[in-house]
């Protein structure tokens, strides 16, 4: 069976999907947390797709541990670069695997848009 | 008699929702958040890779080091002021521990310690497989900050220890002064006192192998000398 919604590649990220997933987060259908454990930034988005309203979920973490340049390194590893923020923006794609949109690749899921998020910071 | 107050149940507030972010996220932000998922994925094996070239970098310099130390030291101490050996030895014992220190924690960097650990318990921790490997190579990077730390404090103690025996005092130069002892017979003696027991002097000089006695009752002066003139 084909979802209604055929997979979106002009204005995938068009403000109106921020605006609709904030109308979601706002109505309690859609939760959006970030949470800090250590220097670890841990995002999780769960709810309906602003535009499919197939669920989605979205597991991402926002630290890497890199190689800095030379012996010394050129960053420090504490975090103590980035001042303490209260919110963080999310930015999530549709990945709802429910069903396959008209028009998206094989194995591609979700209806293609995407959107953003804010969620409080959570965590020591 | 006053009725207790009944139990009201409070109603958690539900926390307020955040702002509304002031624009959708860019196509190059999202590119450049897939780049950045590719550097998450890749943290445990870069950070491990680097583990083992800190590893075997250190114990390249352990070795030189330690050869340097172990073939030429013992003959270096020997001609400095026995003094100065003792601060000297410890700048270089620190410094070698400081080296090694290094090494332990780069290779156990490198190496790790294996261990048996089940999914409930990852997951407890570390939220995801994905995080657990986030954290691990966040700690291996710790030990290697670690490692720099101590092997750059050791190598400062050796460096100094090295500099200073360019010019701290030799063992000659302390050496212990010299006496230019004149006999009623008119012979001059110059050389080392031994001793002065037993109402004779003890003399060592250059030209015997065993020490010129002068009894105190032939001398007539006593010269202390720095040197002995030929």
């Amino acid at each position: 069976m084909e979802a209604a919604f055929p997979f979106l590649t002009e204005g995938a990220n068009a403000y109106k999907w921020t605006e609709l997933a904030h109308d979601l987060q706002v109505e309690g259908a859609l939760q959006a947390i970030a949470r800090l454990s250590g220097d670890r930034l841990t995002e999780t988005v769960a709810g309906p797709c602003p535009r499919c309203g197939d669920p989605i979920t979205h597991t991402r973490i926002d630290n890497a541990v890199v190689l800095g340049a030379g012996i010394l390194g050129d960053q420090p590893l504490d975090g103590e670069t980035e001042p303490e923020q209260l919110t963080h923006t999310i930015n999530v794609r549709c990945n709802c695997d429910k069903t396959q949109h008209p028009g998206a690749k094989p194995g591609r899921p979700g209806c293609g848009i995407v959107f953003s998020v804010s969620a409080w910071v959570e965590g020591s | 008699m006053s009725s207790p107050t009944p139990n009201r149940a409070t109603v958690p507030a539900s926390p307020p929702i955040p702002p509304r972010p002031p624009s959708a996220p860019s196509l190059p932000e999202l590119a450049n958040q897939e780049q950045f998922d590719k550097l998450v994925d890749e943290s445990l094996d870069s950070t491990m890779a680097s583990a083992e070239k800190w590893r075997n970098g250190l114990a390249g310099f352990v070795s030189i080091l330690s050869t340097g130390l172990l073939l030429k030291g013992p003959d270096t101490v020997k001609d400095i002021a026995s003094g100065w050996r003792y601060p000297l030895a410890a700048c270089v014992g620190i410094g070698l521990l400081g080296v090694i220190v290094g090494l332990w924690f780069a290779l156990g960097a490198a190496a790790g310690t294996p261990h048996l650990l089940t999914l409930p318990a990852l997951l407890a921790e570390h939220e995801s497989v994905r995080g657990y490997r986030v954290d691990t190579a966040a700690k291996l990077a710790e030990s290697l900050k670690k490692a720099r730390r101590a092997f750059a404090g050791g190598l400062a103690f050796l460096t100094v220890a090295a500099f200073s025996m360019w010019w701290l005092p030799d063992a000659t130069s302390t050496a212990a002064p010299k006496v230019i002892v004149t006999s009623t017979a008119g012979d001059t003696t110059c050389g080392e006192l031994k001793s002065a027991e037993g109402s004779e002097f003890k003399i060592q000089t250059k030209t015997r192998s065993t020490p010129v006695v002068v009894a105190f009752g032939d001398v007539v002066d006593v010269v202390i000398a720095s040197i002995c003139s030929p």
